[in-house]
């Protein structure tokens, strides 16, 4: 971020009084390009008013779509507001949101039965155009996917062929600015086009592009064109050249996938929930920033009081300012929030920013399914059809494995990575305070805390009790006390001097380890890079790194740790892990969880330091442990403790944080 | 006499300004800025008391790489129309990760006025305000401290090192930080007004004593901006800038042994304050250096003064 754009993002409303009708411009006669920017609303807004102002008039709609894809595109935008994709062999992407701009166009016409036509090439142009007509008669003769499954042996060079579909997206589209500033479209549009700065590629499309505008010219209609600002300043380039003919009677072999929830945050940069009030409210003018606190009222979160959420929207406007932009994208809405009301308020943002309710949910079983065969990673199948959905499994230099869908290969950060290498043991220093980042604070619980905690392991411990030791040595004690359950009077002795009473004093209970894992069942956590203390989100190229408040919990009391999120003087537990041994000793063995990986960390300590290990969990096939060869550890249902015990230690509070040295607490 | 010198609004979008302005004795009333609006003042009259300001801090400094706590900051101080809250942020980060130097920067950057105060265990509410001092002719004289002098010049005060105050000198602050923004005194006024450009920003070590503040201050210490330590590259820029003379091979070793540190548990050893006095210490050293077989034995060497072993 230059210091430049920086102040220029200050001049909000001098930005915001320019209107979008603005940005429609006629560089010829009856040619009227309207530019946009993939995937924001305002375009698609745009796009629509315009449309509906030209209804009744002669024009024809010329749009930046492939031209030959015309039904697969028709046939996915009918099908909205379900999100679809468009991929092809080459993995170039359509997403067909309401969002859109040159969806919306497509939506229109089919809405008032204008003429459109499509005028961007579906193939992959390499070279020049000798060499784009030499491609296009190999794929005519032997089908596209041979052709780029052996592409040397028919003299294609490959590496062309994908930098000019990476030079599609990444230059323009990927690192474009999250942007409603019609000024800047604009900017686009008045930039110079230098047939040296463009790929071979983007030179031959915009050459297409143009030849299909000088067609539709020579009849005299009024062309209304939609097309990438990005392209704008190309097609008005070749306007005035001499083009060669260029035959594109070929079209890319193409699939239409339906997109789920969690992926629409992936294809398109516009905020999921804003691309579905867009679609709620489509003929009504945007007011985004109520849609940003729509948003906001929908997140139900009862620590934020309404100056709080006040604070948390104008922060997030203003770190989009900061960044020279007019409106918070997804990413600013969640580090406001993060930062103004703690790690639990931005999750429940972030999934209240990603919803888009037409969408299917990626199925639970399906995320089982391949958690299941990631944790499995000998057996892993290079690919696998579930539910229309095609993955990919693939091993990283690093040795972990990654999935992907096919389809999205060149769409980084896609979904998730497994880390398999094992965490090594961390020792801490006795003289240092601090381990790894994480401070070691001292406090002291609140009572009512205490009492819950009582409850809670009266009920764990009566209902899985540990069993007696199976060996039958026994000593013999005094006893000493009526409150006991009883003796057997059989096995007593008496002091024939004292009179006191000796019993059976059995070598105890088996020792047992309790796991809880609180977390709710889902496998948002694994990302890639995920470090002890942080989440990395990596959206696009836009990556940010939020600092977690995981800490580590453990109780001197009572012999548990755990993983615990804390906000201020509240714990909301994650994994805990509890042992009926009183001589573990809790400070010795914290340091063995890890935040990034609670469950297994802590599945770890309990078979290192207890013979049994019982574990309540929902997501079991998180566990990397090959329990068939363990039967000494047993998993139940998170569901099978009542709710109101599992309840008492879901979040501990804290009554006072303490700076003196004593560790009792 | 050069004094930084600021339209009202420039925290509401413009660029501020600099002109040279003789220093101006106002005769100050509560909430009423039209005499001082665009000056830094030294003295100012509430009540017929003179009250002494500090002067404002002129520290270069410069901030390398980590651009999100920048423009976190920046957008924190940020207002976007007059019925905006103020925000008061807190940096919070391991020690010798820039916290400081984060503010000094960023109030450079919006060319305010600059104070700092550091923080210390026994600060009562008087030091963090207003303290009566005698002076050479046996009267006494009120000075007010660098955050009262930068309330009323519209300044930028960071409170550095923050969480080392008690509970009783953060409960006068209570109005400061919320929407009221005055400041209540005992000594000689009973409320000083906030200029409308004051801005406030604490730094605190992430430590357990990172959250042992009154919940009424954690609420209005809003957003908690992260300092993290830099990553390998933005170390190095770091390093490059302020130790010039480092050759690449000797910054690499420097990095590559905190780096070391941090993995074998020594986190806070890797921070930016280290890494350059490691590095003027070896520059210091230069003349054993071919001693060494390569750099990093020479950085082992030299290390052992600046990281505890």
């Amino acid at each position: 971020m230059t210091k430049k754009s920086l102040y220029e993002g200050l001049h909000a409303e001098d930005i915001a009084d320019v209107p979008f009708q603005d940005i429609i411009y006629s560089p010829v006669p009856h040619l009227y390009i309207l530019p946009y920017l993939p995937g924001i609303a305002e375009y698609a807004a745009i796009v629509r008013s315009e449309i509906i102002k030209r209804k009744g008039s002669d024009f024809i709609i010329a749009v930046d779509l492939p031209h030959g894809l015309e039904n697969e595109l028709i046939q996915a935008v009918k099908k909205l507001p379900r999100p679809s994709i468009i991929v092809d062999p080459l993995m170039r992407t359509i997403p067909i949101l309401p969002s859109s701009a040159p969806v919306e166009a497509v939506r229109s016409f089919l809405e008032y039965g204008l003429d459109i036509t499509f005028i961007d090439a579906s193939l992959p142009i390499t070279g020049d155009l000798s060499d784009y007509t030499n491609f296009v008669n190999l794929c005519q003769s032997f089908g596209i996917e041979t052709v780029l499954n052996s592409p040397e042996t028919f003299g294609i060079r490959i590496a062309d062929i994908f930098l000019s579909s990476i030079s599609q997206s990444s230059e323009s589209d990927i690192q474009e600015p999250f942007v409603h500033i019609p000024e800047t479209v604009l900017d686009n549009t008045n930039n110079k086009y230098s047939e040296a700065e463009g790929s071979v590629y983007l030179q031959t499309r915009l050459q297409y592009m143009t030849m299909q505008i000088k067609k539709l010219l020579k009849n005299g209609t009024d062309i209304l064109l939609v097309c990438n600002s990005h392209y704008c300043a190309g097609v008005e380039y070749y306007l005035d050249k001499e083009l060669k003919e260029i035959h594109s009677d070929y079209t890319a072999p193409t699939k239409t996938y339906s997109l789920y929830e969690e992926d629409i945050i992936r294809v398109t940069r516009e905020v999921p929930y804003f691309a579905y009030l867009y679609e709620l409210y489509r003929d009504h003018p945007i007011d985004r920033l109520q849609w940003i606190q729509k948003l906001f009222l929908t997140v139900d979160h009862q620590e934020m009081s309404p100056l709080k959420i006040s604070d948390t929207i104008s922060y997030s406007s203003r770190l989009a300012l900061a960044k020279g932009e007019i409106y918070p994208d997804i990413q600013d809405l969640t580090r406001a929030s993060h930062m103004i009301g703690g790690e639990t308020y931005r999750d429940k943002v972030f999934q209240a920013a990603s919803r888009y309710p037409p969408a299917k949910s990626l199925p639970d079983r399906l995320r089982d399914l391949i958690w299941f065969l990631l944790n499995r990673g000998e057996a892993l199948p290079k690919e696998i059809d579930q539910d229309g959905m095609f993955f990919i499994f693939e091993k990283l230099d690093s040795g972990n494995v990654c999935q992907t869908y096919d389809f999205t290969s060149l769409i980084p950060a896609f979904i998730l990575e497994i880390i398999f290498i094992e965490d090594k043991k961390r020792k801490v220093p006795d003289d240092c305070d601090f381990i790894f980042g994480r401070s070691i604070s001292r406090w002291t619980r609140t009572p009512e805390s205490r009492e819950n905690e009582t409850t809670f392991l009266r009920y764990i411990l009566l209902n899985y009790p540990p069993d007696r030791n199976k060996s039958d040595s026994f000593e013999s004690g005094k006893f000493l006390s009526g409150l006991k359950n009883g003796i057997d009077i059989r096995g007593t002795i008496r002091h024939w001097n004292s009179g006191d009473i000796y019993v059976k004093e059995f070598d105890g209970l088996e020792s047992v380890a309790y796991i809880f894992d609180y977390r709710d069942r889902s496998v948002d956590k694994a990302s890639e890079n995920v470090t002890s203390s942080s989440l990395k989100i990596n959206i696009f190229k836009r990556s940010f790194v939020n600092l977690g408040c995981d800490r580590i919990f453990f109780d001197r009391h009572y012999p548990w740790v755990g993983v615990v999120k804390t906000e201020g003087k509240h714990m909301e537990s994650e994994v805990l892990v509890a042992f009926t041994d009183t001589d573990i000793v809790s400070s010795e063995i914290f340091h063995d969880l890890n935040n990034s990986d609670p469950l297994n960390s802590a599945l770890k300590i309990a078979v290192e330091y207890a013979k049994k290990v019982i574990i309540f969990t929902d997501n079991a096939w998180d566990i990397r442990l090959d329990l068939s060869k363990r039967p000494n550890i047993k998993i139940y249902p998170f569901s099978k403790i009542p709710i109101p015990i599992a309840k008492k230690m879901k979040a501990i509070d804290i009554a006072f944080y303490r700076n003196d040295n004593r560790r009792d607490d | 006499m050069t004094r930084i010198v600021t339209t009202a609004d420039s925290l509401h979008g413009c660029k501020p300004s600099i002109r040279s302005e003789k220093p101006l004795d106002t005769n100050y009333q509560n909430g009423d800025f039209s005499n001082i609006t665009s000056s830094i003042t030294q003295t100012i009259q509430i009540n017929g008391v003179t009250i002494y300001l500090e002067e404002p801090i002129t520290h270069d400094a410069v901030w390398i790489a980590q651009e999100e706590p920048f423009q976190d900051l920046i957008a924190s101080w940020m207002i976007l129309h007059a019925d905006d809250r103020i925000l008061s942020p807190v940096l919070v980060g391991p020690p010798g990760s820039g916290k400081t130097t984060l503010g000094i920067v960023a109030a450079k950057e919006l060319n305010r006025p600059l104070y700092i105060m550091n923080c210390i265990a026994g600060m009562t509410a008087e030091d963090l305000l207003i303290t009566p001092v005698i002076s050479d002719r046996q009267t006494v004289q009120y000075h007010a401290s660098p955050l009262v002098s930068a309330a009323i010049n519209g300044g930028i005060i960071i409170l550095d090192e923050s969480n080392r105050m008690g509970e009783r000198a953060w409960a006068s602050l209570a109005s400061l930080l919320d929407d009221r923004r005055y400041i209540e005194t005992k000594t000689v006024v009973k409320r000083i007004q906030a200029h409308p450009e004051f801005r406030f920003c604490a730094t605190m070590n992430e430590d357990a004593s990172t959250y042992n503040l009154p919940e009424y201050i954690e609420s209005r210490l809003k957003p908690i901006i992260r300092v993290p330590y830099p990553q390998a590259k933005e170390l190095e820029k770091i390093l490059a800038h302020h130790v010039p003379s480092t050759d690449e091979p000797l910054r690499a070793a420097i990095i590559n042994y905190l780096h070391k540190r941090r993995t074998a548990g020594h986190y806070e050893d890797y921070s930016i304050r280290n890494a350059i006095h490691i590095a003027v210490i070896a520059l210091k050293n230069q003349k054993i250096r071919d001693e060494y077989s390569n750099p990093e034995e020479f950085i082992n060497q030299v290390a052992k003064s600046v990281v505890r072993q």
